[in-house]
């Protein structure tokens, strides 16, 4: 098993990755401290009216809305959602989908059949159609939104892992454990999981990634969490508000976060990916 | 083996970090009641407190205007001491529990003044009278005052107008004092049309330029004499039986006749009928014109009049149920009359239920019915929609165009040729029409954006007129505190009307005091109450009443607490 | 043979998913608060007639019967009628679908046909600073949000430069005799740019990436030194050579890609006013429009696995290294 941590220090795109990432963890973790509003109250102006579409300036340092909020505060704490949708649903989608694919790919035979139906099931199931209906019977929130998107995204991983461990099941090691009388267990965890972490990673980065677009959509389509600001909600306001023609800065910050915290993802996938084949390595 | 722990040791403290974060703010966002320090609190029983409101708010895809007026209804009654959980809803699911169901603490709609609501019959019987707080009822409130039933059933039953004018004047002043359920206010409703192809706009009330009239008078400058009309949203379905939204149902106006129409001022004037005879309080008399034929040629008959109502109370149609429900036969008494006969006396008979229901052909829907039976005619898409109105239906692309053409032979002849309706889906595409000509009036409502957008084409000109409905607040009276009526007060005082307006409808709208609009001037009375926007006032309301604060400001009931759920005298 | 039993068994898979989806979303939408009728309360549909209504849709009915009755009028290729239509479903469905269908396929079309040309010109310009830019920017697109692509290009080409219209399928006014007539009019056309392009950008990088990818293989095989060895020009190589085979893995992921496009049509759908199948469920849902929702997510889910087992079905008759199993 190579050290997997020292390939990662040596993926350029990864290091790239994994630093937008944590840029953005940062501004989650002191969102609070670095906003200088609340995103989501009214500004006036000194002799009252609201500061409604005002362009970037020192003191709204990108503008405000047409209801005469804060956009720069919108889009730091709207980083939090952006982050917290991620994460969470990533190392849950991964968690489930790999162990799935584990015990699939392990005991084989009927449960290989039924957790492996699941999934071909799943893979008929159209992702924002579902989510849409879910969120529409759990009532909107982040954590609905975060159902969903595991509930649907889970069956990606399932099935490369479940591949890794059938190649994997028939190693000497393997069989060597099982001969000196190893519970499944303990095969199953000890010496096949350690294996397809990296395949695991790939999907955390991944998933990570589709997640957050995933949330943005959900929002932008209205659904969001409405007491929460997210950056999907702000592009879906600005919409709404017919503003958007007029405000760029309105329409542009929330866009260029979404792509750079989504290909943060993608470029940790990447990463991981060249780890785990050897062979695109070389390239 | 080693790194990849680290790994995920590192993700997981990610994780919980981040979520502990997330939670706080869950936290801090919904304020939760503070039930661990009572101590500290300066001796009030933390069980004397008063129960958090559970205020349902529209999605903010659904109405801007509702969410945003509802978040800050919200903060203004957080800062008298009421704990409110803000939540919003979709429509679908606040109307069945709140509007049907009554399941709710406090929730806001807004309700739509259509020309059958000038006779106030909806706002103060349906809306308020005890014998529809039931579910299903539309007494959402629960208000129930005997004083009030009482004018109620008066005002319902006697058909003198003086009689039933002096009791709307009186029981708008008993639902400004009790506020079950108070309205809040109304927008100036802004209708744009192209003046340099059309002129003598008529707009009606409670409709703008989608009114009937409007399409009657309406006249083309120049030979171009198609009337362009763009909307939002699409027709949806044109069996007069079964059909649900308003859009659907001014249109099918243009196309079938009722017996008598709602001026521009919401006042009965005769239509197919020539003679309305009050024989009694329950028999009514009417003559019908026998000059009319259904677009297919067929002369339009007492028989097909009979047949209608007859017709809609055998199949059920959920459409006229609500407007039939009050006849109890109708006869064919002469070549050209039939007489009504009524259960009991109905006063808003001529101007809710005959202006509303429509004269279906016999010969068509009585072999509709053959075919299909009671459920399919209910389903059934009538297309091509035959009636008799002054407009045809020509053809109808869904979610393209809808065309009405001119009906030649009718006794009253409009002065454009047709109509040809398209819906954009979004107003923002509505404005680009308008301004690039593609359509040539809309009855959507210009907001301050759409305005700026349609003034860089000069000959785009507004109209302007008051909405006859209002924003009202469903206060639920079968719930604490809205049970008792000095926080109801407080909380209708605690309603930041004004700056609602100001913010959220960049001034375009209005302060309402009564469900009845002030250019309802017959019915109107002006000088109700006003609980208009007073902290001051309304924390006074609350103290005199008894309610107490602890030092963190929050609101306790007063001690050895009474309900009083109606003013007393 | 192995084909057609492999097929065979693929249906059977393909039958029960269909069913096991329909009888979820049926789930969901009993479970969903609110009823399709009490929205109409306050346009006047009092609570005799809402139940009037509520019969009239069958919704009176318990759970289980309903579900019996859904079930048999779907084996006879029933959906219902809408609520809100008063039409049957299948008849406003398949024309949302078709809509939806012309705008995705148009769509793959163009990101299929750019990424595989872009794809193997970075192939072949292999480590260089050309391929290093072009992948990071395929990157970046497939990153973007849809639909603030979307807006972006909406503000640009409809609202400032004003060469494009805003939204919508087609012009006020247009009188088409059909739906061929439709599809090529000029007018279509025009409303047809934006979401497509929207729609391209954004599925462009899977093909490119992967044509690079399957470049990179190719390029070493020896038939392709052979041909170089043989004098023939590098671009003739390339085009007669390389990119053919190259392209094998890239068509099947199109069936795939189709599948997902499909599922994800709804966001392209509501920034550009398409009247397709994506923005006819968002309105079905928030009328609680029963059938009409039911049907369409059957319609995706079905275009979606049918996608997928076309996707399935090439990849193992192309590579026959891959066992039917």
């Amino acid at each position: 098993m190579k050290n997997i941590f020292k390939l990662f220090k040596k993926n350029i795109i990864g290091i790239i990755g994994l630093s937008i990432f944590m840029f953005f963890v940062l501004v989650a973790i002191f969102a609070d401290q670095l906003a200088p509003y609340d995103p989501m109250e009214i500004q006036f102006f000194a002799e009252g009216g609201v500061k409604r579409l005002l362009s970037p300036s020192m003191g709204h340092l990108l503008g405000t809305t047409y209801m005469g909020r804060d956009i720069f505060s919108q889009m730091v704490i709207g980083t939090r959602i952006a982050v917290l949708v991620g994460v969470i649903s990533a190392v849950c989608v991964a968690f489930i989908g790999t162990n799935i694919g584990l015990i699939a790919g392990y005991f084989g035979g009927i449960v290989e059949r039924i957790l492996m139906g699941i999934v071909d099931v799943m893979y008929g199931i159209p992702f924002l159609p579902f989510a849409l209906i879910l969120v529409s019977v759990l009532g909107p929130g982040v954590q609905n939104v975060i159902l969903a998107i595991v509930l649907i995204t889970w069956r990606n991983s399932s099935r490369v892992i479940r591949a890794q461990v059938l190649s994997l099941k028939n190693r000497t090691f393997i069989e060597a454990a099982k001969l000196s009388g190893a519970s499944d267990f303990r095969i199953l965890y000890k010496h096949i999981a350690p294996n397809v972490v990296p395949v695991s990673l790939i999907y955390v980065s991944t998933s990570m990634a589709s997640a957050i677009m995933s949330e943005s959509s959900i929002s932008f389509l209205g659904l969001g969490d409405p007491m929460q600001v997210s950056w999907g909600r702000i592009l879906f306001t600005c919409y709404q508000s017919q503003a958007m023609f007029k405000a760029p800065w309105w329409v542009l910050p929330p866009g260029i976060a979404i792509t750079l915290l989504v290909l943060s993802g993608y470029m940790m996938g990447r990463a991981f990916e060249e780890i785990a084949n050897p062979k695109l390595r070389e390239r | 083996m080693k790194s990849y722990r680290q790994i995920l040791v590192l993700l997981l403290v990610a994780m919980m970090l981040l979520s502990s974060v997330g939670c706080t703010q869950f936290v801090a966002s919904t304020e939760e009641p503070a039930s661990g320090d009572e101590a500290v609190t300066n001796q009030l029983d933390p069980a004397d407190q008063v129960p958090a409101i559970e205020f349902w708010i529209q999605t903010q895809a659904a109405d801007p205007i509702r969410y945003e007026a509802g978040l800050m209804v919200a903060e203004s009654w957080k800062e008298l001491g009421f704990e409110v959980d803000a939540q919003t809803r979709e429509w679908a699911s606040m109307s069945a529990e709140g509007m049907k169901a009554h399941e709710h603490d406090a929730f806001m709609v807004k309700w739509g003044g259509k020309p059958e609501r000038v006779d106030p019959y909806h706002w103060l019987y349906s809306m308020h009278h005890s014998s529809a707080a039931d579910e299903g009822g539309y007494n959402i409130a629960g208000y129930i005052n005997p004083v009030y039933d009482a004018l109620a059933e008066e005002f319902a039953t006697n058909l003198d107008l003086e009689a039933r004018q002096s009791a709307a004047m009186e029981m708008q002043e008993l639902l400004a004092r009790d506020v079950p359920q108070p309205p809040m206010f109304k927008l100036e409703l802004k209708n744009a049309y192209n003046q340099a192809k059309f002129t003598n706009v008529t707009p009606g009330v409670g409709l703008g330029v989608y009114s009937f009239w409007n399409f009657m008078n309406i006249t083309p400058k120049t030979d171009d004499k198609i009337l362009n009309l763009g909307q939002v949203n699409d027709i949806n379905l044109l069996n007069p039986l079964a059909t649900k939204t308003g859009q659907d149902i001014y249109m099918l106006k243009n196309i079938y006749d009722p017996l008598v129409r709602l001026d521009v001022k919401g006042e009965a004037v005769l239509w197919l009928a020539t003679e309305l005879n009050e024989i009694d309080d329950t028999t009514i008399e009417i003559t019908i014109r026998d000059d009319v034929k259904f677009h297919d040629g067929e002369p339009l008959t007492v028989e097909d009049v009979k047949f209608t109502f007859d017709f809609a109370k055998e199949v059920n149609s959920p459409t006229y149920k609500g407007h039939v429900k009050s006849i109890e036969s109708v006869e064919i008494t002469g070549e050209n009359t039939v007489t009504f006969k009524l259960f009991e006396p109905y006063a808003p008979f001529i101007s809710n239920t005959l202006s509303q229901c429509l004269i279906l052909p016999k010969h068509i829907w009585s072999k509709a019915y053959e075919e299909k039976g009671a459920e399919g005619v209910l389903t059934w898409d009538n297309l091509p929609a035959i009636g008799s109105g002054p407009f045809v239906f020509d053809y109808w692309r869904p979610n393209e165009e809808f065309a009405l053409k001119t009906n030649k032979e009718y006794f009253q002849k409009p002065k454009i040729d047709a109509i040809i309706r398209t819906p954009y889906a979004q107003a923002i595409g509505l404005v680009q029409g308008l301004v690039a000509g593609e359509v040539e009036l809309t009855s959507a409502n210009m907001l301050p954006l759409d305005l700026e957008a349609v003034a860089k084409n000069p000959d785009i000109a507004i109209v302007e007129l008051p909405d006859e409905g209002s924003y009202i607040i469903h206060y639920n009276m079968r719930t604490a505190p809205f049970d008792d009526v000095y926080a109801r007060r407080a909380l209708t005082m605690a309603i930041p009307r004004q700056k609602i307006i100001d913010v959220v409808l960049d001034g375009g709208g209005l302060s309402t005091f009564s469900l009845i609009s002030e250019t309802n001037e017959f019915w109107f009375n002006p000088d109700v109450e006003q609980l208009d926007f007073n902290l001051d006032a309304a924390r006074k309301e609350l103290e005199n009443a008894g309610y107490r604060w602890d030092d963190k400001g929050r609101l306790y009931y007063p001690e050895n607490f009474q309900v009083t759920p109606i003013m007393p005298e | 043979m192995r084909l057609a039993k492999y097929l065979f068994k693929r249906l059977i898979i393909v039958f029960i998913t269909l069913f096991i989806l329909v009888s979820i979303v049926f789930l969901m939408f009993r479970v969903i608060p609110g009823d399709p009728v009490s929205m109409f309360i306050d346009s006047g549909l009092d609570a005799e007639s809402q139940q009037l209504m509520m019969k009239l849709y069958g919704l009176d009915k318990p759970i289980p019967e309903q579900y019996i009755i859904y079930m048999k009028n779907l084996f006879r290729g029933d959906l219902g009628n809408s609520f809100t239509y008063g039409k049957s479903v299948v008849e406003v469905i398949s024309e949302r679908f078709l809509n939806t269908l012309v705008l995705t396929l148009t769509s793959l079309m163009i990101a299929f046909t750019l990424g595989i040309k872009t794809g193997s010109f970075l192939a072949w310009h292999r480590n260089s600073k050309i391929d290093l830019v072009g992948t990071i920017l395929a990157l970046i697109v497939r990153c973007a949000p849809v639909f603030w692509t979307g807006m972006i290009l909406l503000s640009i080409f409809a609202f400032k430069l004003e060469w494009l219209p805003l939204g919508g399928m087609t012009s006020v006014g247009q009188n088409f005799t059909g739906f061929w007539d439709k599809i090529l009019s000029l007018d279509f056309l025009k409303h047809l740019i934006l979401p497509a392009i929207t729609s391209a950008l954004y599925s462009m990088a899977t093909p490119t990436l992967l044509m690079r990818t399957s470049m990179l293989e190719v390029i070493k095989e020896d038939y392709i030194e052979l041909a170089y060895a043989k004098g023939i020009p590098e671009k003739k190589v390339r085009r007669r050579h390389a990119m053919r085979t190259a392209l094998l893995p890239v068509v099947t992921i199109f069936a795939v890609q189709a599948g997902l496009a499909i599922g994800g049509s709804v966001l392209v759908e509501t920034v550009f006013r398409w009247p397709g199948m994506g923005r006819e469920i968002v309105l079905a849902v928030s009328s609680r429009d029963y059938p009409m929702a039911q049907g369409a997510f059957l319609f995706i889910g079905f275009a979606t696995i049918v996608f997928n087992l076309i996707a399935d079905v090439l990849y193992a008759y192309l590579d026959p290294r891959v066992s039917l199993g």
